[in-house]
């Protein structure tokens, strides 16, 4: 694909000119607007394929990143911000995912009788732009805004669109989330501050990173350094996002509330963005204070990683089990991550991909068979097999992939995590081991509560699923499967980024600037 | 076409008609109708058998020293560098094709494609059978792909498709809430499992930097010989075996697993899956070898294990559950000589037992099938006039079973029992150990036959009993002829050909596993002879108590210390102790997080914060009274801090 033709520029903002254009069509005309939605997504699909397909071939930008397909104009000049985008190993797993969670998305939504369709659509694109915005952008105060513009549409998503106690957990969301950007947002005008360039760039401040300050004199004593600061407001940023415990409750609430085709999105992207930060940004500005909280963010990893698993086992409401077997499922991607070696963070990449398969397609499940039975309640289901048998199947696929079944995709990325964090620290593989059974152990239990056992009587007229169904669960399930037998042409791409982003980390020698004194 | 290619070939067909039979039963099968389920299902098994049987003939004719091969299909995953090892570590679907795995391929295939044939009778009135099949189709994918993998992480992928298939199987009647139990807590076993393979393999990897299994073999040496590292490589792989062969302490899910179809139960739960665990030891015998600790481990906890089981089959009255007992009890002999470096005579029992436990499953499916779903042996009786068929091959199985000569596991236990008796050290007293589980296993095997089979009938069902249908009938024949000869082939009878008194089995592993500490043949026809009294002496207890005087046997129990039969009817109460200690805290802990961490700690710092902040204004707002004096008050403090601030500054 020729680089004369800003493709990212074009997948970036297609979606919104589309939900821009969408305004035109008027309201009533619903198969319009769903037709139109799907095609903006499907389009914006087709392009980002292309792009990944032809990402070893496309040139690359040598810069510290490696970035493909690199587009940098000038933004605003004045403050040193510039339009940057590009795409390196990661971005390109993390866009494809994005894409197709949100096509998927377009396509759920137009079966389900939403009023106001034409806001749903709208906004879904939106959020499309502004997630694709946080993968895409090179440079941080872009990066900031499209971090924060996602909040918007997703604001008014759940808003408009969400079910009971969505106000309070709005609310909670956006606070939550807005506090731990705004420490990130302070963290990002230092660097640009003490940059040598005085730009926002984030490859340009890889290449000259600022001089190491001491630490600040506090009453006689030393308070962290700057950087240390720095990271710290990061990491709360990401970890907030994340989520890992205990930054999560805004997220069982959100989850529970929010309408099932945006949780598709929901759940399957923004959830990894913070995975994806804490990759992009936190470990790479930051290689030494990656170090020196190495401990600190491993334990917070496989505390998630064991109480998201705890959580899920006795919750008996099948959304929020899913919202917490879903933290737990991110502790094993943060685990990987402060690894810090080429294991750890390769496998963090693919299952971040993975898990935004998986956990799609159970909410996608768990939608069909709420809508259908009237009932979320564990207790009130049972034995959904006699009724449904090719929901079943798709089901089980799903879960076996939930609890990280060799042979599927979820393995893939859980055995190299759990080898990356092996070769740090051998308990810690241990530990999320437990996690693993612990997982075997809730996701069969939500399997067979719903789908064994006899019958329930207000299921006894419940209808299998449909062919419509089933052609969008199909390529779930065969991706699930497809990138557990045959991951090596997935990984061999996520590797040598992993091992890239590891090269970044590596503890270089930077002078220590020394300021009021020694502080050594 | 070189003999790699061809290799390669028939690998992937003994993995791909299972697998097609499968996903045709599954997705096709409901509309295709029962005639051609039964086919599919059966023929792509029968498929399979040939192949094996091609791969068999092709490593007999092999020349010396190239028995063992290996072929590679595709790169499943690149890990990239290992820190320790320095190099890319790539895991590849390799298959390794020798003695060993061939042996486990014709037994997983034959006696697989025979319980097929028997579950088409079997499930004759069943509904599902198209799921049936699918299941058992690919459960015989899933472990030949176990027994094929030349790479850890392969290995591990086929060790827990089994684990699922025995899932799916044991709760193939989901609307039994006992058979969904069953079933999970089946599976969650297995996990167990699962994780302690996956540490083993980290283990591996990070100092060899490698999973590829004939490497890792031939570099056992590097872990150093007796090193706690290595200690823990095996110890590891062990608990994997445990939980996948039912051994203590993981073994509480193999009698609930009776649960699912009775040919389930002897495909997955007697025959093939549950020997995985044997499998894997022989297949690690290398790496084994450089630790004497592991081996006493695996050797001991595998002779415990016969023994328990022994004692607690000797008081069941589920027939299932007795044979289920007694399965375990036998691989914990297997597990047992294979920790004592017997792979040889351990892989042989496996064989055997495999014929013979599979043929007393099929004969107890039989009988339960004709008495409509009865299973507890005290209302059966005087079967055996009404099913002279079942009778006579249920008494071969029961006489292999208990080690009486010449069926064959008189052969395979026998020598077993050499080997122990050759053990070094302390762990001789495996041997006396051994003749213990001689006596039970006569016992019990035979107290379940005159229960059955002799005596008054008990129920009216019994009256109207009648003999299964030549379908059924016919496999556990063929398994009935196989219990009485197929002992002959590691006997002295063919030694006119070789001079050596264990041949067969032995030479064809030899290539694989060695000969591991051989017992002289002094020893050897000691442990023999003794043995032999034991197990005759454990059928004639069980005829004296059972078959000549009824009642005998509950008066002996009564005069027992009253703790050992009820320790025994109870299973020693390791299903309630597991529930105490390990199922009831964990969901109760759980419980207890979702309402008290949860709302109060976790989500109450974040409410708390807000609430500081509401808190916080409605203070400010308090302080702005109105009233001069207050004003005053505040601008004289913050005038004073103020100052002394920037005194403070200054004094810098």
């Amino acid at each position: 694909m020729s680089t004369s033709v800003s493709w990212l520029s074009i997948v970036l903002f297609l979606p919104l000119a589309g939900a821009v254009a969408l305004q035109l069509i008027p309201g009533k005309a619903r198969v319009l607007i769903q037709g139109w939605t799907v095609a903006i997504t499907l389009a914006t699909s087709v392009i980002v394929g292309l792009l990944v397909l032809g990402f070893n071939n496309a040139a690359a930008g040598g810069g510290p990143l490696n970035m493909r397909y690199a587009e940098n104009h000038e933004w605003i000049p004045a403050i040193g911000a510039s339009y940057h985008v590009g795409m390196d190993g990661l971005a390109a797993w993390m866009l494809a995912l994005n894409a197709g969670v949100f096509l998927l998305g377009a396509i759920v939504v137009s079966r389900r009788e939403t009023e106001r369709l034409r806001l749903f659509c709208g906004l879904l694109l939106v959020t499309e732009t502004a997630t694709a915005g946080v993968i895409l952008a090179v440079d941080m105060l872009m990066f900031y805004v499209f971090w924060e513009a996602m909040l918007i549409p997703l604001y008014f998503l759940l808003s408009n669109f969400g079910e009971k106690n969505r106000g309070k957990a709005t609310l909670k969301f956006v606070i939550y989330t807005v506090a731990g950007s705004l420490l990130m947002l302070v963290a990002i005008i230092y660097l640009k501050v003490h940059s040598p360039t005085n730009t926002f760039d984030l490859e340009a401040m890889l290449q000259n990173p600022g001089p190491a300050e001491g630490a600040v004199p506090f009453f006689g004593g030393h308070l962290l350094t700057p950087q240390q600061f720095a990271f710290i407001a990061f990491a709360a940023a990401f970890a907030i996002k994340l989520p890992l415990v205990p930054f999560h409750t805004w997220l069982p609430d959100l989850y529970e509330s929010c309408p099932p085709a945006a949780l598709m999105f929901f759940a399957g992207v923004v959830s990894k963005l913070g995975a994806f930060g804490f990759i992009r940004y936190a470990i790479t500005l930051f290689p030494h204070e990656a170090h020196d909280y190495q401990g600190v963010m491993l334990t917070l990893a496989v505390i998630s990683i064991l109480y998201g698993a705890l959580m899920a086992l006795s919750e008996t409401d099948i959304k929020r089990i899913v919202a917490y077997s879903s933290i737990s499922h991110l502790g094993f991607v943060a685990l990987g991550i402060f690894s810090l070696n080429s294991a750890g963070i390769n496998g963090a990449i693919i299952q971040m991909v993975n898990h935004g398969i998986i956990i799609a397609g159970l909410f996608l499940v768990l939608g069909i068979i709420e809508q259908r039975t009237g009932t979320r309640d564990r207790h009130e289901l049972a034995g959904l097999e006699k009724r449904m048998p090719y929901l079943y199947f798709f089901f089980l696929v799903i879960t076996l992939a939930g609890l990280g079944m060799p042979g599927m995709n979820s393995f893939v990325g859980e055995f190299t995590i759990m080898l990356g964090a092996f070769q740090t620290y051998w308990l810690l593989a241990v530990l999320a081991g437990g996690g693993v059974i612990l997982a075997c152990w809730y996701m069969l239990r939500l399997h067979q509560g719903l789908m064994h056992e006899p019958l329930q009587p207000r299921a006894e007229q419940v209808r299998d699923i449909g062919v419509r169904d089933g052609w969008v669960l199909l390529p779930l399930v065969a991706l699930m499967i497809g990138l557990g037998v045959y991951p090596h042409p997935v990984s061999d791409m996520t590797r040598t980024t992993a091992e890239h982003y590891v090269t970044l980390l590596s503890p270089i020698p930077v002078p220590v600037q020394i300021i009021q004194g020694d502080v050594k | 076409m070189n003999n790699e290619h061809l290799i390669g070939l028939l690998c992937s067909l003994v993995l791909l008609f299972p697998l097609l039979g499968s996903a045709w039963n599954g997705l096709v099968g409901p509309v295709a109708g029962r005639r051609w389920v039964n086919l599919v299902g059966t023929a792509s098994i029968g498929a399979a058998f040939l192949v094996a049987f091609t791969l068999l003939a092709n490593v007999m004719t092999a020349p010396e020293g190239e028995k063992s091969l290996t072929v590679s299909l595709w790169q499943w995953l690149n890990l990239g560098p290992i820190v320790n090892a320095g190099q890319d570590v790539a895991i590849n679907v390799d298959f390794t094709i020798d003695p060993l795995s061939v042996l486990m391929l014709m037994v997983i295939t034959g006696v697989g494609f025979l319980i097929h044939i028997y579950s088409v009778g079997y499930m004759e009135h069943d509904e599902d059978v198209a799921r049936f099949f699918a299941y058992m189709n690919f459960f015989i994918f899933s472990m030949v792909l176990l027994v094929l993998s030349a790479d850890l992480a392969i290995l591990i992928v086929g060790w827990a498709l089994v684990a699922l298939s025995s899932y799916l199987l044991i709760g193939f009647w989901y609307q039994r809430p006992s058979a969904v139990v069953a079933s999970r807590k089946a599976f969650i076993t297995q996990v167990i499992g699962d994780v302690a393979l996956v540490l083993a393999a980290f283990m591996i990897v990070t100092r060899l930097g490698t999973l590829s299994m004939p490497l890792i073999l031939a570099n056992a040496g590097e872990f150093g010989h007796g090193s706690a590292y290595v200690t823990g490589i095996c110890v590891l792989l062990a608990i994997g075996a445990f939980a996948k062969s039912a051994q203590f302490p993981l073994h509480t899910w193999l009698p609930d697993a009776m649960e699912g179809p009775t040919p389930v139960s002897a495909l997955i739960h007697a025959a093939t899956m549950v020997t995985a665990g044997v499998y894997l030891i022989a297949r690690f015998g290398p790496l084994f070898g450089q630790s004497p600790t592991a081996q006493a481990i695996v050797a001991c906890v595998g002779m415990g294990t016969a023994v328990m089981a022994g004692i607690i089959a000797l008081s069941q009255v589920d027939i299932k559950r007795v044979i289920a007992y007694s399965t375990m009890s036998q691989i914990g002999l297997m597990i047992s000589a294979v920790g004592l470096g017997a792979y040889s005579v351990g892989m042989f029992h496996f064989m055997t037992h495999a014929i013979f436990k599979a043929l007393l499953f099929m004969a107890a499916g039989n009988v339960i099938h004709s008495l409509h779903d009865e299973q507890d042996i005290r209302l059966m009786g005087g079967l055996h006039p009404r099913m002279r068929w079942t009778a006579l091959w249920f008494i071969c199985g029961s006489f292999a079973l208990a080690g009486a000569p010449p069926f064959a596991g008189w052969w395979s236990k026998e020598a077993m029992l050499g080997f122990a008796a050759n053990a070094p050290g302390a762990l001789i007293a495996l041997f006396f150990v051994g003749l213990i589980v001689n006596v039970l296993t006569g016992i019990y095997a035979f107290r379940l036959y005159f229960t059955v089979f002799r005596g008054e009938p008990q129920t009216a069902k019994v009256y109207a009993a009648h003999e299964a249908p030549k379908v059924m009938l016919i496999p556990v024949g063929i398994l009935g002829c196989g219990a009485v000869i197929a002992g002959l082939i590691e006997s002295p009878v063919p030694s006119f050909i070789g001079n050596h008194l264990w041949q067969g089995i032995s030479t064809f592993l030899e290539p694989v596993v060695g000969h591991g500490n051989e017992p002289s043949e002094a020893v050897a026809w000691m442990a023999l002879a003794a043995g032999t009294i034991c197990s005759v002496a454990g059928i004639g207890a069980a005829y004296s108590w059972w078959e000549k005087n009824r009642g005998r046997a509950s008066r002996i129990a009564g005069r027992l210390p009253r703790l050992m039969p009820v320790l025994s009817f109870h299973k020693f109460y390791f299903d309630e102790l597991y529930d105490a200690i390990l199922v009831r805290p964990v969901t109760a802990f759980s419980r207890a997080m979702r309402r008290v961490v949860e709302p109060r700690g976790m989500d109450g710092w974040v409410r708390g914060t807000a609430a500081m902040f509401d808190d916080l204004g409605v203070g400010i707002a308090e302080r702005q009274s109105g009233l001069i004096r207050d004003y005053a008050t505040y601008m004289l403090a913050f005038a004073v801090i103020g100052i002394l601030f920037v005194l403070g500054l200054w004094a810098k």
